[in-house]
């Protein structure tokens, strides 16, 4: 059996304190390098996390303080684009801006043909004869766009411009209702505010007009009736 | 029967060797304390700047969030126009353009000669289009040949192909007409 001689019993005791310390803080050592990464792993993430989010935010500021017109200006471009693209269909719109169309280019339509299965999801088709010379379809052609405060396109156009017979086009209206949704990137720049304020001029529509003779809601109102 | 006496004559090697180790060990709870220190110093400080640099992100966080709150009413619309315009894009994917493409075919002919016309022309969304272009005189139509071989018309295509050629009303009218008929893929004008 191993037995410990006098001497080193007696060095042992009077090093155990030296012994001890030496244990205690090689275990600290180890506990602190183990929390310390730990700790230095969870603060990285949270730090990618935070820069992330408040780069995010930033953006959003920058955005609404500098490059975003002020709030009646936003409520006329979504006037615009609702009457570009409303929420749901509205066929009194659609004769009216094929009315506007022939008043502003002289090419004027003649009749309308709405064939089967032409309401489809989110637009809605519709074949229009009309008459007029090169000059007024060709006008046609540069406004029919945005022209008639309706947003259209035509898939194929058939040009002929010796003829000065009745022309058959078919365009396309669109209607789309929009689901707010925060959650998602705020991904609008300058770029697109303008692209949206160009618009204004190709539609022709006029909203101070508007405003000016809209009614005033601002009167006293009572809360209960009774 | 109990020892109360050693034989340090005997042991006195062993003893110095151990005495040896316990010096070792003495000064390496020094070395092991200075070791500590210094990680547990630089863990600290580490620690301390990454908290600092956290701290200071949040509070820009909470900065930001309490000027936002107030443009809530802005967010929203410019959250509106982005999907609504967003759509209007994708919608106009679907528009022929055609005037921009019947402009720069008529643009095309002018350089080449004066009496050519435009007869017919169809496009669609793909920019696929076909046209027919008329000329009343036979060098006119020489000319058009060797124009549209040139860089100056081809560079508004993807492809094009010459699919007729005819020669009309030539003994009703005592004037030559001649028709030629292209399909081909406009290249992009568009942006």
């Amino acid at each position: 059996m191993f037995k410990i001689k006098p001497y080193a019993y007696r060095l042992i005791k009077q090093n155990v304190v030296y012994v001890a310390a030496v244990v205690l803080l090689l275990i600290l050592i180890v506990l602190v390098v183990k929390i310390g990464l730990d700790r230095v792993k969870q603060t990285d993430k949270e730090n990618k996390v935070l820069v992330l989010e408040v780069k995010e935010l930033q953006t959003k500021f920058d955005l609404l303080n500098s490059v975003a017109p002020g709030s009646s200006e936003l409520d006329q471009y979504i006037k615009l684009l609702n009457g570009l693209i409303p929420d749901a269909e509205d066929y009194f719109s659609i004769i009216q801006s094929l009315e506007l169309l022939s008043q502003k280019t002289g090419f004027v339509v003649i009749s309308y043909t709405v064939g089967v299965n032409t309401k489809l999801k989110d637009r809605f088709k519709l074949s229009i004869t009309g008459i007029g010379d090169t000059n007024s379809f060709l006008s046609f052609l540069e406004n029919y766009n945005y022209g008639g405060g309706r947003l259209i396109t035509s898939d194929k156009i058939e040009l002929n411009p010796q003829l000065d017979t009745a022309i058959k086009i078919n365009l396309t209206f669109y209607n789309k209702k929009i689901v707010q949704d925060l959650a998602q990137d705020l991904q609008i720049n300058a770029d697109t505010i303008s692209e949206i304020a160009a618009l204004i001029p190709k539609v022709g529509v006029s909203f101070k007009e508007e405003e000016e003779g809209a009614p005033d809601f601002a009167y006293p109102k009572k809360s209960n009736p009774f | 029967m109990r020892r109360s006496k050693i034989n340090l004559a005997v042991s006195r090697e062993d003893y110095q060797k151990y005495e040896q180790y316990f010096a070792w060990l003495r000064i390496s709870l020094f070395m092991v304390l200075a070791f500590f220190l210094v990680i547990f110093l630089t863990f600290f400080v580490v620690l301390k700047n990454k908290y600092d640099k956290n701290n200071g992100l949040r509070t820009k966080k909470e900065s930001l969030l309490v000027a936002l709150k107030d443009k809530k009413g802005d967010e929203a619309k410019l959250f509106y126009l982005q999907k609504k315009y967003g759509d209007l894009e994708t919608f106009l994917k679907d528009d022929a353009a055609s005037l921009p493409y019947y402009t720069l075919l008529a643009n095309a002919l002018k350089e080449s000669s004066e009496s050519s016309t435009i007869k017919s022309f169809a496009i669609n969304k793909s920019r696929e289009a076909s046209f027919t272009i008329a000329f009343t005189s036979f060098s006119e139509l020489n000319s058009f040949f060797k124009f549209i071989e040139s860089e100056i018309f081809l560079k508004n295509f993807e492809a094009i192909t010459l699919k007729n050629f005819s020669v009309i009303g030539a003994q009703e009218e005592t004037v030559e007409n001649y028709e030629i008929s292209f399909d081909g893929r406009f290249k992009n004008v568009q942006n």
